[in-house]
């Protein structure tokens, strides 16, 4: 099976399951129509259907297209390395989420940018020097960030174990 | 005259560049904004005087707008929700190696779309103002659901999965508290949940934080941006004869962003999409679009700034904000005890003649300062990606925090930046779920609004003539592409992430 083709697929079947738990919870949405109203569950329903039927359209469309066409596996071409960086950045914009109130905005600010300098750097380029560098650069950023938005725009970040 | 020559003070003028230079940090940074900007220096111009503090304001508002477009070229992240389309082919043109054009067309059609918005509030908005006085909720409830079939035209070959994206768009801005009855829906019993997703968040999520970890795959393998080893080019980046080519498309987009804006609510963030649908719907090239063209640079950032004349259209004529900007702009007016409204023209008109040249003068040094710093942006390219994409990352963060001072904002830009992703390697369209998020909301309260009107009977949307055509128009559109889509056939293509 073609790769676009396994791509429709789940994305058909993603919707498909999407818009059948939307109009099932849409099923616990307190009615209080008054006069004409249609009511709050009426459009969450009505997009949770249309979502399904849009979504078996493209399964259809998906395996008529397989079965006038059908070509032989293809082999799998991903990278699984490239998913590393990819699973990391996520992994740490989630610790960044977690620590940026307790932990407060310039330490989880640092530990974030660090990181993920770290992270997307090409792994030729890792090495002492330049982890200093960045680490340097994390300092200065979430400083001058904390600084420009608390003084400069009055606007409150967490100031976390400092404040 | 007396007003307009008010703005022409020294220090009103000094007090413009400020404004400008501050809404252009705002528009530029992405989760910060205009909005946001002139909420944040509305306090300090409850000392000044009306002319003053109104001149400042609006020079807040149309930086926050025209600074959009910096981050939308150069890193392919929207400043601000009104850039998206920015993105698209003023990011794609820098991919290709030409980022000095791409800002230089977008900062020159941002001051054609200031000034084209500026010319029509100063000069037909008392007509402009009556004829949108014609609308009702069934009229409003009509040109939305238009703008929500313009989804079919934003696919990238396959309209089933742009229908679905804008499905899944419409479905997210529906958590939260309901419109007309107050009912919470898909809230879980989480407060949070309450109040429901903030475009803010929505936006960088999608765009910022999948970028980001798009970006980390490309900046591992050390790969550096064509755009940062480009030279500089001569002028705005554009001939004459390129200029000349681009009346008629420039013009549709002016207007479109216009009559966005003169919709209440709506503004910018889905003005400058709707806009872009539309002049590639009536362009002779329409493969041209997503490619890094002249055509969808200008049909994004010419609409987006016409979209703030617009705005401002309804507020000085009803006294209706057109967005949430004008909103704030209608605070700080009325601070000054000046009401917009019909009477405004009577009452106020050195106030509205100052407001017309503080915008003449705000998109005259907004033009200048960018054009000026074009050289200083670019440069930003050549830092290594992993240090630019982080600190990009910490900023959306702090972005999406600053909104509303709540984590909630951070937790929801992780989610939607995983939905971002996952839209990505699915291949669906990201534009439809933006346009579906940010007009649902709009279009579900007129839409019950007219029901309620009219005791639940759906034929007033037939039978009367604005909205009826609207709809048929959009829904004989939509039927037409998904038909052709469903066959075989191939939409417009355009190659867009």
């Amino acid at each position: 099976m073609k790769k676009q083709a396994k791509i429709d697929i789940l994305s058909a079947v993603l919707a498909i399951v999407f818009g059948a738990a939307v109009y099932f919870f849409s099923g616990s949405i307190v009615l209080r129509k008054k006069g004409g109203d249609i009511g709050s569950a009426f459009m969450p329903q009505l997009i949770a259907g249309l979502m399904i039927f849009l979504g078996l359209l493209l399964l259809i469309k998906t395996v008529a297209a397989i079965r006038r066409h059908p070509s032989p596996e293809e082999a799998e071409k991903t990278t699984s390395g490239e998913w590393v960086p990819v699973l990391s950045s996520f992994i740490n914009l989630i610790v960044y989420s977690l620590l940026f109130r307790p932990a407060g905005f310039l330490i989880s600010s640092f530990i974030y940018l660090v990181a993920q300098m770290v992270i997307m750097s090409p792994r030729d380029k890792l090495g002492a020097k330049s982890v200093g560098l960045w680490t340097l650069i994390a300092a200065l950023t979430s400083a001058a960030v904390y600084l420009i938005f608390t003084k400069a725009f009055t606007l409150p970040l967490p100031s976390g174990i400092f404040g | 005259m007396t007003g307009f020559l008010a703005v022409f003070h020294p220090g009103t003028l000094l007090l413009i560049l400020l404004g400008c230079i501050v809404g252009i940090i705002f528009g530029a940074v992405p989760g910060l904004s205009g909005t946001l900007a002139v909420a944040l220096c509305l306090p300090f111009t409850y000392s000044m005087n009306s002319v003053d503090s109104v001149s400042v304001l609006l020079a807040l508002y149309l930086g926050g707008v025209s600074g959009g477009l910096i981050a939308s070229v150069l890193l392919r992240i929207p400043g601000t929700p009104g850039s998206v389309a920015t993105i698209w082919d003023g990011g794609k043109m820098a991919e290709n190696g030409e980022p000095h054009r791409a800002l230089g067309i977008g900062i020159t059609y941002s001051l054609i779309g200031n000034l084209f918005g500026v010319f029509c509030m100063a000069f037909i908005s008392p007509q402009i103002a009556s004829f949108a006085r014609k609308f009702g909720p069934c009229e409003y409830a009509a040109v939305i659901f238009f703008a929500l079939t313009l989804i079919s035209s934003l696919s990238d070959g396959d309209m089933l999965k742009a229908l679905i994206s804008g499905c899944a768009g419409l479905i997210f801005a529906m958590v939260g508290v309901a419109p007309m009855d107050n009912v919470r829906r898909f809230t879980f019993g989480v407060p949070d949940l309450n109040s429901g997703f903030a475009l803010i968040s929505m936006m960088i999520g999608f765009f910022a934080i999948t970028e980001v970890v798009s970006g980390a795959v490309d900046a591992r393998k050390g790969n550096v941006q064509k755009a940062a080893l480009a030279g500089r080019i001569k002028g705005l980046g554009f001939t004459l004869r390129e200029f000349a080519a681009q009346i008629w498309n420039t013009i549709l987009a002016c207007v479109v962003g216009l009559g966005i804006g003169i919709l209440p609510g709506i503004g910018a963030s889905s003005a400058n999409i709707i806009a872009y649908v539309t002049c590639k719907s009536a362009s002779r090239h329409p493969e041209r679009y997503g490619t890094g063209s002249m055509d969808g640079i200008i049909a994004s950032e010419a609409s987006n700034n016409a979209c703030c004349g617009g705005t401002l259209i309804p507020l000085i004529s009803l006294g209706i904000p057109g967005d949430a900007c004008t909103a704030i702009l209608l605070g700080g007016l009325m601070i000054h005890g000046v009401v917009p409204g019909p009477q405004m023209f009577q009452n106020n008109g050195d106030l509205i003649n100052a407001m017309i040249a503080a915008m003449i003068v705000a998109s005259i040094l907004i033009f200048l300062l960018q054009i000026g710093a074009t050289r200083f942006f670019v440069r930003m390219l050549s830092l290594p990606k992993n240090i630019l994409l982080s600190i990009v990352a910490c900023l959306c963060v702090v972005g999406a925090f600053t909104n509303n001072s709540r984590i909630f904002d951070v937790y929801s830009i992780l989610l939607f930046g995983f939905i971002g992703f996952l839209f990505r390697k699915l291949k669906i369209p990201a534009a439809p779920f933006m346009l579906g998020f940010v007009l649902e909301n709009y279009f579900e309260t007129y839409f019950r609004r007219a029901i309620a009107t009219y005791a639940g009977d759906l034929t007033i949307f037939f039978t009367r003539p604005i909205s009826a055509v609207f709809i048929i128009v959009g829904i004989a559109s939509m039927i037409w592409r998904l038909a052709r889509s469903v066959r075989g056939g191939k939409a417009p293509v355009s190659r867009r992430d």
